[in-house]
């Protein structure tokens, strides 16, 4: 295998003028220095929140975006003048229900976009059927896209972004507005593409899909490089740190800060749900806190009490949290 | 490739109308082009206190035919940039230029197809007499000012690619039109930097050419008007096509190509 994507001390500035009379220039780091390779043939995971530079990066691998320095090289090619030998073996597919004409069908959208990458009418006509097929639009294909749902112009985003047989596929969050049987839908495609020898970038928010489809994941928080291993080798990083989940009647700030200073809690947050509130907390496995959490927790009425292994959203946010 | 520009000038064009019915398009596209034909056909007719209105009739009616062409070539890419559809076209290998024309192309057929016929009916308001009129010559005049027009919406719509301004940009150049084509105001009654000026505008020689059908027509000035006309299209072509590959670039450079 060899890397078809190189990215060496990426940076990428944007620049911001606020004010009238006296400007005053502002300068953001969206990326600020990353360093990964992507081989071919492999689906690789970029985490993190947003703002993180997840997006910037991508647009930058696209050839939609400068780098402002650093190295951002796309099958051997840089991505910011040698574009040229890059874009017909490339695409992308951005989540959202921007980017397709929704005063036209599906299928007109396919022969406009096939059009796009110069693909000979006899095989972008077979790959149009094959593509709506794929993505569970043959019998809508006709309908104007504006009729469509937010799920369904998403699938045909998808279906936008394999029109020119990519080798190299990026998706920006492209699970986002799909439904579960769609979001299965878009991962079986992702694991087909593998078959395939493709190479896929992915983002998402989504922990479980990232550990369900990546060989390797990047998390990156505030424009750098946080970790970057395989989703089990991510997951041995937090080794030592046991997870508890509770669910009690109520969880107030005070009763948050009391769980954080019991000796060997790394950290606490809650969330609500329908049944209850849900305490999470993550502690250093040889400490056992489950004494003094219970008399903290005393008259809190538990509904449940839950040990739970380490995921990726653990690791995610102990990495995150710590930088 | 030809197959291909159709292809994709007809989807484009399609994108754009299929939410029309066939009545609306006629309505919108002829009503518009003929009430401003009216308005500044009466407002010359107050101001000049002429009866003989056949120089504005021509000029406002090749003028708005031209507007159309320029407004719909140079609005290529605001309308990809505010549906999200501008990143999909400059990742594409596609000739960044090809798109401007195969949008254009369409509208620009429409335009002079409506803008005719508001012509012919403006004229049977205002009286304007064909009898002893070319239709070959004008019909030549028409399709030269539209090459100069698509050259001109070309350059135009290259800067589409670096700000998201394009309506400012394309109502400011049709105001410019207006005041400096000949349509309204006589060129010689400019000042002579606006004389000037007016020789690098598309339209100025179109509509001088096309006003000479109605009174004496003399051959070797009409042939230099037309060449004029011609060659101002082609070095409007040529800078654009140089030019978008460099703004594109700066646009990639500068991240003006969606809000990020």
């Amino acid at each position: 295998m060899s890397a078809v994507i190189e990215v060496r001390d990426l940076k990428r500035e944007y620049i911001t003028t606020k004010g009238w009379v006296k400007r005053k220039k502002e300068i953001i780091h969206a990326v600020n220095g990353i360093t990964f390779e992507v081989q071919e043939g492999e689906i690789f995971g970029l985490l993190g929140q947003n703002g993180a530079g997840k997006t910037t990066t991508i647009k930058m691998l696209i050839t939609l975006l400068a780098p402002t320095s650093g190295e951002c090289k796309v099958l051997g090619f840089r991505t910011f003048g040698e574009e040229d030998n890059i874009r017909k073996r490339i695409n992308f597919i951005f989540g959202g229900e921007m980017g397709v004409y929704r005063r036209l069908s599906a299928r007109d959208n396919l022969k406009y976009f096939a059009n796009l990458y110069h693909i000979d009418f006899p095989v972008a006509s077979k790959r149009i059927e094959e593509i709506l097929d794929l993505v569970g639009l043959s019998d809508k294909a006709d309908l104007l896209v504006e009729t469509y749902s937010k799920g369904m112009v998403q699938r045909l985003q998808i279906a936008r972004g394999l029109i020119n047989d990519p080798d190299i596929l990026f998706m920006d969050e492209p699970t986002v507005g799909l439904d579960p049987l769609g979001a299965r839908m878009l991962r079986d495609i992702i694991k087909k593409l593998k078959e395939k020898g493709k190479t896929v970038l992915l983002t998402t928010h989504y922990m479980y899909e990232a550990d369900e489809l990546c060989d390797r994941i990047a998390i990156i928080n505030k424009g750098k490089l946080v970790a970057l291993d395989t989703p089990n080798n991510l997951k041995h990083m937090v080794n030592g740190i046991s997870s508890i989940e509770v669910l009690v009647g109520e969880a107030s700030e005070q009763l948050i800060s009391e769980i954080k200073n019991i000796r060997g809690v790394k950290s606490v947050s809650a969330s609500v749900n329908e049944k209850g509130n849900i305490i999470y907390i993550k502690h250093k496995s040889d400490c056992d806190i489950s004494g003094t959490l219970f008399d903290v927790l005393k008259n809190k009425k538990i509904t449940s009490f839950t040990q739970k292994e380490i995921t990726l959203e653990d690791v995610y946010i102990q990495l995150v949290e710590e930088n | 490739m030809l197959r291909r520009f159709f292809s994709q000038a007809w989807l484009s064009f399609k994108g754009q109308q299929s939410a029309f019915s066939f009545e609306e398009i006629l309505l919108f596209k002829v009503s518009y082009p003929l009430i401003t034909l009216i308005f500044y056909c009466v407002l010359a007719g107050y101001s000049f206190r002429k009866s003989d209105l056949t120089h504005w009739v021509v000029g406002n009616s090749f003028l708005l035919c031209i507007n159309t062409c320029i407004f719909s070539l140079g609005g290529t890419f605001t309308g990809e940039r505010y549906f999200g559809r501008l990143r999909s076209i400059i990742v594409a290998p596609v000739h960044k230029i090809s798109i401007i024309l195969q949008k254009g192309f369409y509208p620009c057929i429409a335009a002079v197809l409506s803008v005719m016929l508001g012509f012919f009916m403006g004229s049977l308001i205002f009286g304007v007499d064909f009898t002893g009129i070319n239709p070959g010559l004008f019909l030549l005049i028409t399709i030269v000012a539209m090459f100069a027009a698509t050259g001109f919406g070309m350059l135009l719509a290259v800067l589409g690619l670096i700000t998201d301004e394009m309506n400012f940009i394309l109502n400011l150049s049709s105001y410019v039109l207006m005041i400096f084509c000949g349509a309204n105001f006589p060129v010689s009654q400019l000042p002579l930097a606006a004389r000037l000026f007016s020789k690098v505008l598309p339209l100025t020689r179109s509509i001088e050419a096309a006003n000479m059908l109605f009174d004496k027509i003399d051959s070797g000035r009409l042939t230099w008007l037309l060449i004029g006309e011609m060659g101002l299209g082609i070095v409007y072509c040529i800078i654009g096509t140089i030019i978008v590959k460099l703004v594109e670039k700066s646009a990639i450079k500068k991240a003006a190509l969606e809000v990020f």
